[in-house]
């Protein structure tokens, strides 16, 4: 009689001979299984990678902020300050240079005009009040006295 | 090995379940990265006008304190239609320094920049002493301006007699 043991062990000697039967069973459910947790996982990991990608990029808004900034010309007021001081001295020495005497002004003689008063005479008359008025009382006393004589003036 | 249809149903709610996990996956990206695209447009925005903000009033306030300086420096550079009074004043300036001026040549040179050149030649003569003067007055125009060539010829050996000199002069034109 062939007890269990011996059975086991001519069975192990065939598959060892025969390099083992192959296998016609279309389902492994222990090899389905592995390869159902592999694809979950390979799953998990993309989406995970592609979250983490995701979060990491829009985590910080500032760092988004690649802007090309408008670069703007500066100002340098050392070479405008340099320049004007080189102009102002150059249009203070052209000035110098260019500046022209004035001609000399010739006093103006006034000349007697009428009778014997001359202009300067008029002058200093109509300064004062009292000179005009005696002027005037001088003139009136003249022509007074010479309406008797001659008409001087018609 | 019998496949029951248990396991085919099984395997095919399986599959459908991971295809659309799969597709959900995509789209959430996608939807994030278009998103996130619009986010990154607004922020540029964002950026860009309030950086043309500041910039703005940087220069509003530059603008403001420089302008006696700028004032001051546009009037070193010759306008276009004080070319003929400029021209008239050297004239001048010379018949007071008893030289005699005449312009020979008067050419404008038109460049790309902001500054077109004026070159003028003039013919001088008179004493050594007032001829030198005319040279330095050049010299000194309160233009933007090179003295570009002088030639001095000398006739006699005293500073007396009348000596000739031609000088070139470019100046600066300002276009606006």
């Amino acid at each position: 009689m062939i007890d269990k043991k011996s059975i086991i062990a001519m069975s192990e000697h065939v598959f060892k001979k025969g390099k083992g039967y192959p296998d016609r069973r279309l389902m492994h459910p222990r090899r389905e299984w592995v390869l159902g947790v592999m694809m979950f996982l390979t799953v998990i990991f993309v989406g995970g990678v592609l979250a983490a990608q995701a979060y990491v990029q829009y985590r910080d808004i500032e760092a988004l902020e690649e802007v090309a900034l408008q670069q703007v010309p500066q100002y340098n007021d050392v070479a405008v300050q340099n320049v004007l001081t080189l102009f102002r001295e150059r249009n203070t020495i052209y000035e110098d240079l260019t500046y022209m005497e004035p001609a000399p002004v010739t006093p103006v003689t006034l000349e007697e005009t009428v009778g014997s008063t001359t202009a300067q005479d008029m002058v200093s008359e109509a300064e004062t009040d009292e000179s005009v008025i005696e002027t005037e009382d001088v003139i009136d006393a003249e022509l007074e006295t010479q309406e008797g004589g001659e008409l001087l003036f018609e | 090995m019998h496949i029951t249809k248990k396991t085919k149903l099984y395997f095919i709610i399986a599959s459908v379940l991971l295809v659309l996990c799969i597709g959900f996956s995509f789209f959430i990206h996608r939807h994030i990265a278009h998103r996130g695209g619009e986010l990154l447009a607004y922020i540029k925005t964002v950026a860009e006008y309030t950086d043309r903000e500041q910039k703005y009033s940087e220069l509003s306030r530059l603008i403001a304190a420089t302008q006696e300086d700028r004032e001051e420096l546009h009037t070193y550079i010759l306008k276009r239609s004080e070319t003929i009074d400029f021209l008239a004043e050297v004239e001048e300036i010379a018949k007071a320094k008893q030289v005699e001026l005449s312009t020979d040549r008067l050419e404008e040179e038109v460049t790309d920049t902001q500054f077109d050149t004026l070159v003028v030649t003039f013919a001088l003569r008179g004493t050594d002493k007032n001829v030198r003067d005319m040279i330095r007055i050049f010299e000194t125009v309160p233009y933007h301006s090179t003295v570009t060539s002088i030639v001095i010829t000398e006739k006699g050996a005293t500073q007396e007699e009348d000596i000739d000199a031609v000088i070139e002069l470019v100046v600066s034109l300002n276009n606006v």
